[in-house]
């Protein structure tokens, strides 16, 4: 900037020294600045010649470093979706090929050498979808969900065993938001189609120590924690800020800390163990309110007043139960666990017991830990365990050992709960119009039962026990110990023995394993309801054996189930190939704000070079200038002609 | 009058022109002394005796050396050198403190934080792969020792700002003692002469100039000649007597030893509002001291953040022990006590240890830490306890520096999960980074040395990446450590800060630079040489001398012909 040079009145020798002198080393500055944009390619030389564009370069090249990670997660995303894709079609196409081969079977043309013959090639389809469910892309186990490094299938008791977890694999595909980029093996072949368990209902119990995130609340929303307001008779209402407390100990703590001076405690109710009690010892009416818009007291189950000497009884938090849930804390009073379970996996039984287990952890180990191909985990609701069987085509039982453990955690393979379409092998009851079964107890007293309107073990039990009571009988119809058949049991004290026959020629009977004699105490009946796996494997399975065992309804039964599965896998394609779509067209989106983002950081950031020469060659013209300027005015002096 | 008499006219003219002339040429010897103030001779006209036609004058003299100079332009002047001098000071040091941040360069804070995010985001892709862990550990070394660098840098920055004030503050002391040394030689030259020692004031007047740019002054002339200077309200010297400057170092509020200027006689704070002094103090003690501190809160919201979500994760590997990086001062004491000696405080919440046997059984236990400061909080010796009597095969010791130290059983590994009470984190217990701030900001070594112990997961598989995405998110997420902002965006608003600091200085040092052109081009129109006029000078000077030469030699024509007439 030159100096102001204002109302002068004369031009001393050092004034001319001293402007020549600024003029030359503002030139020469202003060209060396513009030599360094030119040779550095860019506008700004310092964040302060303008802190605005510096401020949006920096947040520019921030969002391009963002976007650049969002486009190599979005390219891997692609990459293993398009080789879960290309893996998928493998997988149709030996589907299909496995479907003709039961459409052309199922008749009674082919003969049984025929059919044997056609059982090898289903066992090579089996070994082909083994290997494509283990495929390996760039060193992972593409279909093996979270455990990448485990092969997800490996044959177990000679049968393909699921080894793999359904754990998603995500990657960031925008601003904080994550996409799931893989397909469990179990998906892929349907395995994940059906669990055997989850048939108790558990009233688990509060705990003091449990977590508040354990709690689904009263309304169902889980504990937003906040403020609440607590009314003591004719006083003002008190605030209570219960933010930041982690289990029902630190709000009960904070609770009887701001009111135990009125004569208020909070604590569990001991009647039911699931809801929360205010002890009111105040002598007044109090009331629990929400402070503004707050949910605390409702979730917390006390938005709730009570009169003088009056307890506020809450709602129940319900509760769902963890790893850590102790086995004393599933039921009011405690489950005791004295006996242990039986798991037979095809002819194999293995007994375990729970003996020192205290919490669901507990539990879950001893079962998982038997190697036996089975994985029990806690459901989604936390409120019951589901069992996995892991193991294809290969029936899976959990009985009782003696006791009732089986039943009380809920795993017992036939259970109430049980659809009556899962028994033999999913191919279900078929009643006929009228009564199914006629049941003769010991005492000779016969009673027909019908099942048309049955769906499920339990509801088939009650249609026995209702008919048996009415028809004045003494047997009572259960499931039986070995967990997979049903059970009778007469206490009439008859001589005879108990007899199950068909009625209208419905094979009812037969089908509920019960079509024989018992004892004149009780009838065992068969086993019907084992658990096998959903899936592709067990169809193939159920596929080869049957042309193997020459067993048309088999053959035709295994032919409908993966005709399903075909749809299944078609679906599945179709869903990885809609994510697959939705990642490229992500991908095109990214690259395109990339370009955008790059073309608007160019502009801030990198000089036009146009514009920098002109400047440039401005500036150079303006110091020759100032040279030629200050070369002759220093040149000039009236002593040059003094003489 | 007589012919003598006439003489005596020419000699007054011939003595006072030769005086002019000394004065013109000492003008023009002068022209390129720096500070130099322009002498003008005042020539008057001596006066005569009265006679019956009036008055006869008796010739000239030289009744003054007079300076060309406005004193008040000056005080300007003086007040323009101290604001010009403390905002180029100021604008410098952004300068050094934008090169240490080199934030327009291909390879700065930003992009390095941005590299290591990146690093995250590829391994929440591939966490079970190793190289892709040894990526991250690297590029959070690399994040580290810049920031660690920049700390260096900038206190290096910090050091020299302290030897610049004691520089400054020597010079600025022995300005002031040639000052009060020149006042008494001004008041003893000019009281034997009458006139000005202006050779004596000129030197005085450049030594105040240079005093102002390195404080602002205040200059009070006195009668004879010596001028007193005040440094704020404080006087600096008086007459012959300088107060004296120096510097002394002191700890501030953050305990960093500062360098700040005093007067010698009493100790006495010196105000700099202006100057060279005040400009370095400024950068020093405001720009320096917001960098250092917005670089401590981005490196302890990126220790923080990363820690508490790492903590609660999980490796490709297990423990069989670990002990805590962090100690307290007391076990006995509440976690969160505020003299417990943990920078990171943990709060009411749980967090889970996995006990896992070599079948691959895992057995979790809830780990619950109460610090709502009602009844019984939690200890580090109640938590060791806890751990101790509830983790079925682990043992939690306090050691005797305070720290917590973890040790399973034969056959057995550990591992933590979802803390929600940050005491991991708190306790530098399967954290990421190590330190409080970027003096000590650092990879943990137990990580580092084994990028598996990275938590990449939040369960036991080796595909799960779920922790690294949470990790990633929090560069953009806003962080209640950071005021609410992201990282990112505390980053670009630090950088911004020192953008509009630095402009704003480089905008004060222009204007201020204007100023002092715009007083100096004034001053030099009143007190500079100008050649040509000296020359004229020097014409007109000569040509009076030829004159009353001539008019002599008129005289003494004269005189010759007087005295031909006695003859």
């Amino acid at each position: 900037m030159a100096a102001s040079i204002g109302n002068i009145t004369r031009v001393s020798s050092s004034l001319k020294t001293f402007t020549s002198l600024q003029q030359l080393q503002q030139n020469a500055i202003r060209m060396f600045r513009e030599q360094e944009r030119i040779s550095s390619g860019r506008k700004l030389l310092s964040i302060s010649d303008d802190p605005v564009t510096a401020e949006k370069i920096t947040k520019l090249m921030q969002s391009l470093e963002g976007q650049d990670q969002i486009l190599a997660n979005l390219q891997h995303a692609d990459s293993n979706l398009t080789a879960a894709d290309s893996a998928l079609t493998e997988i149709s196409d030996l589907l299909i090929e496995a479907a003709r081969i039961a459409s052309e079977q199922a008749g009674s043309f082919s003969s049984a050498d025929e059919r044997a013959s056609q059982a090898e090639i289903v066992d090579g389809i089996i070994d082909a979808l083994m290997n494509v469910g283990n495929r390996s892309f760039r060193d992972n186990y593409l279909f093996g969900g979270q455990s990448v490094t485990t092969a997800p299938l490996s044959t177990v008791f000679g049968r393909a065993g699921l080894m793999g977890d359904y754990g998603e694999r995500r990657t960031v595909v925008d601003r904080n938001f994550t996409s799931s980029y893989n397909i469990a093996v179990g998906e892929v072949f349907q395995l994940d189609g059906d669990v055997s368990g989850g048939y108790a209902d558990w009233n688990v119990q509060l705990n003091l120590n449990g977590r508040l995130s354990e709690l689904n609340g009263a309304l169902g929303s889980g504990i937003r924690l906040g403020r609440i307001a607590v009314t003591i008779g004719a006083a003002p209402a008190v605030e209570l800020d219960l933010a930041g407390c982690g289990t029902l100990a630190d709000v009960k703590s904070k609770f009887d800390d701001a009111f135990g001076g009125s004569g208020l405690a909070l604590d569990i109710n001991p009647a039911d163990g699931a809801t929360l009690r205010v002890v009111n010892g105040s002598g007044s009416a109090i009331q629990i309110s929400e402070v503004g818009l707050g949910t605390t007291a409702a979730d917390l189950g006390l938005r709730k007043s009570a009169g003088a000497g009056v307890n506020i009884l809450g709602d129940d938090l319900n509760r769902r139960a963890t790893l850590t849930t102790k086995l004393s804390d599933l039921a009011p009073g405690g489950v005791a666990l004295p006996a242990g379970v039986t798991v037979t996996i095809g002819q194999v039984t293995k007994t375990v017991t729970f003996t020192g287990a205290t919490t669901l952890q507990d539990v879950l180990n001893r079962l998982n830990g038997t190697s036996m191909g089975i994985r029990a985990s806690i459901n989604a609701d936390g409120n019951g365990i589901e069992i996995e069987n892991l193991v294809a085509g290969t029936a899976m039982v959990i009985g009782e050992n003696g006791g009732t453990d089986a039943e009380t955690l809920g795993i017992k393979t036939l259970d109430r709960g049980v659809q009556l379409s899962r028994l033999n092998g999913s191919i279900g009851i078929h009643p006929v119009s009228g009564n199914d079964i006629r049941i003769t107890g010991a005492d000779g007293v016969a009673f027909e039962v019908d099942l048309s309107n049955a769906k499920t073990v339990g509801d088939v039990i009650d249609a026995i026990n209702t008919a048996s009571t009415a028809a004045g009988a003494s047997i009572a119809a259960s499931t039986n110990n070995g967990g997979a058949g049903f059970r009778l049991v007469d206490t009439s004290g008859g001589a005879g023995n108990i007899v199950v026959e068909a009625a209208n020629l419905s094979p009812v009977a037969a089908e509920l394993g019960l079509l024989k004699t018992g004892t004149p105490t009780a009838l065992e009946g068969d086993n019907v309801g084992q658990f096998y796996q959903a899936g592709i494997f067990s169809a193939l399975y159920r596929l080869r054996d049957g042309l193997a065992g020459d067993s048309s309804v088999e053959i035709t039964e295994a032919g409908r189930q993966i005709n399903e599965l075909q749809k299944h896998v078609a679906a599945v394609m179709g869903q990885v190939g809609a994510r697959a779509g939705a990642v490229r067209s992500r991908v095109d989106q990214t690259q395109d704000a990339v370009e955008a983002t790059q073309i608007l950081l160019s502009e801030l950031q990198d000089v036009d070079f146009t514009e920098a020469v002109t400047r440039f060659q401005q500036a150079q013209t303006a110091l020759q200038a100032s040279l030629l300027t200050t070369s002759q005015t220093m040149n000039l002096s009236l002593l040059n002609f003094l003489s | 009058m007589g012919l003598t008499s006439a003489l005596g006219i020419g000699r007054t003219a011939l003595a006072a022109y030769q005086a002019a002339l000394q004065v013109a040429g000492n003008n023009i010897a002068n022209v390129g002394t720096p500070g130099y103030t322009r002498n003008i001779a005042d020539l008057s006209a001596i006066a005569g005796a009265n006679s019956r036609v009036g008055q006869l004058g008796n010739g000239v003299y030289v009744s003054g050396v007079r300076r060309s100079v406005s004193e008040a332009l000056n005080a300007r002047l003086r007040t323009a050198v101290s604001d010009q001098s403390s905002a180029q000071v100021e604008t410098g040091n952004l300068d050094r403190m934008e090169g240490i941040y080199n934030p327009l360069g291909n390879i700065n804070l930003g992009t390095l934080m941005a590299d290591f995010f990146k690093s995250l985001g590829d391994l929440q892709n591939n966490p079970e792969d190793y190289a892709t862990r040894g990526l991250v550990i690297n590029s959070a070394q690399t994040l580290v020792h810049r920031i660690r660098d920049i700390r260096g840098d900038l206190i290096d920055l910090h050091d020299d700002l302290n030897s610049q004030v004691e520089t400054a503050t020597a010079r600025a002391d022995e300005l002031a003692t040639q000052i009060a040394n020149l006042n008494v030689q001004i008041t003893t030259a000019e009281s034997g002469s009458g006139g000005q020692a202006s050779s004596l004031r000129d030197r005085r007047d450049q030594l105040l100039s240079e005093l102002s740019g390195l404080f602002e002054i205040t200059v009070r002339e006195q009668p004879g000649g010596a001028v007193n200077v005040y440094v704020g309200n404080e006087s600096l010297i008086q007459f012959g007597q300088s107060f004296g400057l120096k510097t002394v170092r002191e700890l501030d509020a953050n305990g960093i030893l500062k360098s700040v200027p005093r007067f010698k006689h009493n100790n006495g704070t010196v105000t700099a509002r202006s100057g060279e002094v005040e400009g370095i103090i400024n950068a020093r003690d405001t720009h320096f001291d917001n960098q250092i501190a917005r670089l401590d809160t981005l490196a302890s919201g990126l220790i923080w953040e990363i820690n508490t979500i790492h903590a609660g994760g999980t490796g490709l590997q297990k423990f069989s022990n670990i002990t805590s990086v962090e100690s307290v001062n007391d076990p006995s004491l509440a976690l969160n006590a505020a003299d417990n000696g943990l920078t990171f405080l943990p709060k009411t919440g749980s967090f889970f240890i996995d006990v896992k046997d070599s079948s691959g059984s895992v057995v979790r236990t809830q780990i619950n830490v109460d610090l709502d400061g009602i009844g019984t909080d939690t200890t580090l010796n109640s938590l060791a306890a806890d751990i101790t009597a509830n983790v079925s095969g682990v043992t939690a010791t306090v050691l005797a520096d305070g720290r917590l130290q973890l040790t399973a059983n034969a056959g057995l590994k550990f591992s933590f999960a979802d803390d929600t009470s940050n005491t991991l984190a708190a306790l530098g217990i399967n954290t990421f980074f190590t330190g409080s701030n970027s003096i000590d900001i650092g990879v943990n070594s137990l990580v580092a040395s084994n990028p598996n112990l990275i938590a990449a997961a939040k369960s036991d598989l080796a595909g799960d990446g779920s922790n690294i995405t949470a990790m990633t998110m929090i560069q953009d997420t806003g962080l209640a450590s950071l005021g609410g902002v992201s990282l990112n965006d505390f980053y670009t608003s630090t950088m911004a800060d020192l953008a509009v600091q630095l402009s704003g200085a480089k905008s004060a040092y222009e204007a201020s630079s204007a100023i002092f052109d715009s007083l100096t081009v004034q001053r030099e129109s009143i007190s500079g040489v100008n050649l040509d006029e000296e020359a004229v000078a020097l014409m007109q000077f000569q040509r009076a001398y030829e004159g009353a030469a001539r008019y002599m030699i008129v005289v003494d024509e004269m005189l010759q012909t007087l005295l031909s007439l006695v003859r």
